[in-house]
């Protein structure tokens, strides 16, 4: 049961940071093209600086869920590393806590930002996009975020082991 | 600022014990505001700081610089740059290191990243230098030293990060990079020369002499790092583009030239973007952190005190700067360097700009102890990339190599202590866009 339940987390997160990524690339070509129609013909993309804006909310909101599925989050765990096996489990299990109340607490106003997004009718400058659909992406990706701890979470309660996987690192 | 200081105090601790950079920055920030303005004010501050920050206009550059690194890297650039530079300095005690060198430059002014520098130089050089016969630690170490340029030569996604939490012009940034990166690479080439000219069992001469007319023809194989750069410096610098549109149209490009070059796979198109996105979400998971930290810290007053006190001091202001350093240094071993900058950049610069230094050159100043934190001990993040790439060469190995090296990136601090015009000339004299 619990296995069927963790994949589903896992497949829709990495589903929802495929779509973030590729996203990644008609920004490019947005901002390339804005720039091309501005200085050869003159006409520039209506509304580039806002879309941009908007795409950029999209990739990073559909990609922070997938960062805590890789196990990927920035940490300094050389001193962690020294600790005996059990200290680092419970550690570890307290850290996962803590940042589980932290992004639902972001979740929560999240929606609550959201919904006063709504009700003041926020709109883009040019092309007079509605906003709050991307203030909804905060409670949204924080959401998966969330979702990616609790699996975590169980996993460590229930194995009373790690899966320390950090490949990553910042370029 | 007592409250503040507490907050430091704690947030540094849990920091340590090993809590996820970015929760530990916005928990004790959540709480920190908390404590001075209340929890119904506090709170809402959650949506505001993540919205405004990933929907900054600004920040939609860094992206683009991690792709134009992945796709020049994609499009073999590299191998040619290095080609080219192994037949101009090839006479010179360690050549092929200070091809490396050259190699690195030049890769650095089409890669915003310090870390793909790192790796697709270690790809290219490494194997050439062992096929010689050359030392393994100077050979990994020029490597990972030489990758840093990769954040000081724009295109740098060091000093966008910079610029957004200082709310400095990207763009003069950008074009600070330029001479004290050409200074810190000729550093670097000369501290293989004065290495190997020493002690020539280092690195074996090559005997093979070519002639002026093949070193200038070579020339040919490098245009198209060299009409990138052009593009997005140059654009920048005459105020044609924004730091963004340079960024897109310079990763644009790059894509184009993989393509023609047939070096794009679907699967290498798709890695590439997903690598992109998935190092600006992890840096965007700190970001949003230390922005609640350090709103905390400003309502508590603590950077403004700092400043106060620091300058009152008894101190030269030189003194002041080299604590500063020092500080930075010791920071560096623990902790990732961009996070770094990112957590203490909004405190210090008060400080700096208090004691009239530029925060443009301060800027130059903060990404050169990036770099320097990305090849100190013991976790250097670059000599681990390395490592990764060529797995034969123990890591401490690559440590040995890489410190000399270390000691040039404090060489050339001291001497745009001495010397600022070195970084504010350029950007004194840049069109604004």
């Amino acid at each position: 049961m619990w296995g069927v339940i963790e994949k589903t987390i896992h497949g829709l997160v990495k589903v929802v940071a495929v779509i973030g990524t590729f996203i990644l690339f008609p920004m490019l070509l947005l901002t390339t093209f804005d720039v091309i129609g501005r200085s050869i013909f003159n006409s520039p993309i209506q509304g580039t600086y806002e879309l941009s804006q908007f795409l950029l909310v999209v990739i990073s909101l559909f990609g922070i869920g997938y960062v805590q599925q890789r196990n990927a989050q920035v940490r300094v765990d050389m001193f962690l590393n020294m600790m005996p096996e059990k200290v680092k489990l419970v550690m570890e299990i307290i850290f996962t806590i803590l940042g589980l109340c932290f992004f639902a607490l972001v979740v929560w106003q999240g929606v609550l930002g959201t919904l006063h997004a709504f009700d003041q009718g926020e709109t883009s400058p040019m092309l007079a996009i509605p906003s709050y659909p991307f203030h909804l992406l905060i409670p949204f990706g924080s959401f998966l975020l969330c979702l990616e701890l609790i699996v975590k979470l169980v996993n460590i309660l229930t194995n009373r082991q790690l899966q320390v996987a950090k490949t990553e690192v910042l370029s | 600022m007592i409250i503040g200081l507490i907050g430091v105090i704690a947030m540094v601790f849990i920091m340590l014990l090993g809590l996820p950079i970015g929760f530990a920055l916005g928990i004790v920030g959540l709480l920190g505001t908390t404590a001075i303005i209340g929890l119904s004010a506090a709170l809402p501050q959650l949506h505001l700081t993540f919205y405004h920050l990933v929907s900054s206009y600004n920040l939609t550059v860094l992206p683009f610089f991690v792709l134009m690194g992945a796709f020049a890297g994609a499009s073999g650039i590299s191998t040619d740059l290095y080609r080219v530079a192994e037949k101009w300095v090839r006479k010179l005690p360690g050549g092929l290191a200070v091809a490396s060198i050259a190699a690195c430059a030049g890769f650095a002014s089409v890669s915003g990243s310090s870390v793909a520098t790192a790796a697709t130089m270690a790809g290219v050089a490494y194997p050439e230098m062992k096929r010689q016969k050359y030392d393994l630690g100077l050979a990994t170490g020029t490597i990972a030293a030489g990758g840093t340029l990769g954040f000081l030569i724009p295109p740098s996604a060091a000093f966008v990060i910079y610029g957004i939490i200082t709310e400095q012009s990207v763009g003069q940034l950008l074009i600070s990079g330029l001479f004290p990166g050409l200074l810190l690479a000729t550093a670097f080439a000369l501290i293989v020369i004065v290495r190997v000219s020493l002690n020539p069992a280092l690195a074996p001469a090559n005997q093979v002499s070519i002639s002026w007319k093949e070193r200038i023809v070579s020339l040919v194989d490098v245009w198209g790092a060299l009409l990138v750069f052009l593009l997005v410096i140059g654009g920048i610098f005459l105020g044609f583009f924004t730091p963004t549109e340079a960024g897109a149209v310079g990763g644009f490009v790059l894509f184009i030239f993989a393509l023609i070059k047939r070096k794009l796979t679907f699967q290498s198109f798709f890695d590439t973007l997903a690598t992109s996105a998935r190092t600006i979400c992890m840096i965007f998971i700190v970001m949003f952190g230390a922005y609640l930290f350090n709103d905390f810290l400003t309502l508590a007053r603590v950077p403004m005190e700092l400043a106060a006190t620091v300058s009152a001091l008894p101190l030269s202001r030189y003194a002041i700067f080299g604590l500063i350093i020092v500080l930075f240094i010791i920071l560096g071993m623990f902790i990732e360097p961009i996070p770094m900058m990112i957590m203490t950049v909004p405190s210090i610069l008060p400080v700096i700009e208090t004691l009239g230094f530029s925060p443009i050159w301060f800027g130059v100043i903060s990404v050169l102890m990036v770099e320097a934190a990305l090849i100190t001990p013991p976790v250097g993040i670059n000599v681990f990339i390395i490592s990764g790439v060529v797995e034969e060469v123990p890591v401490m190995t690559i440590f040995k190599g890489v410190m000399p090296f270390l000691i040039s990136i404090i060489i050339v601090v001291i001497l745009l202590a001495a010397f600022p015009q070195i970084a504010l000339f350029l950007p004194g004299v840049m069109m604004r866009g």
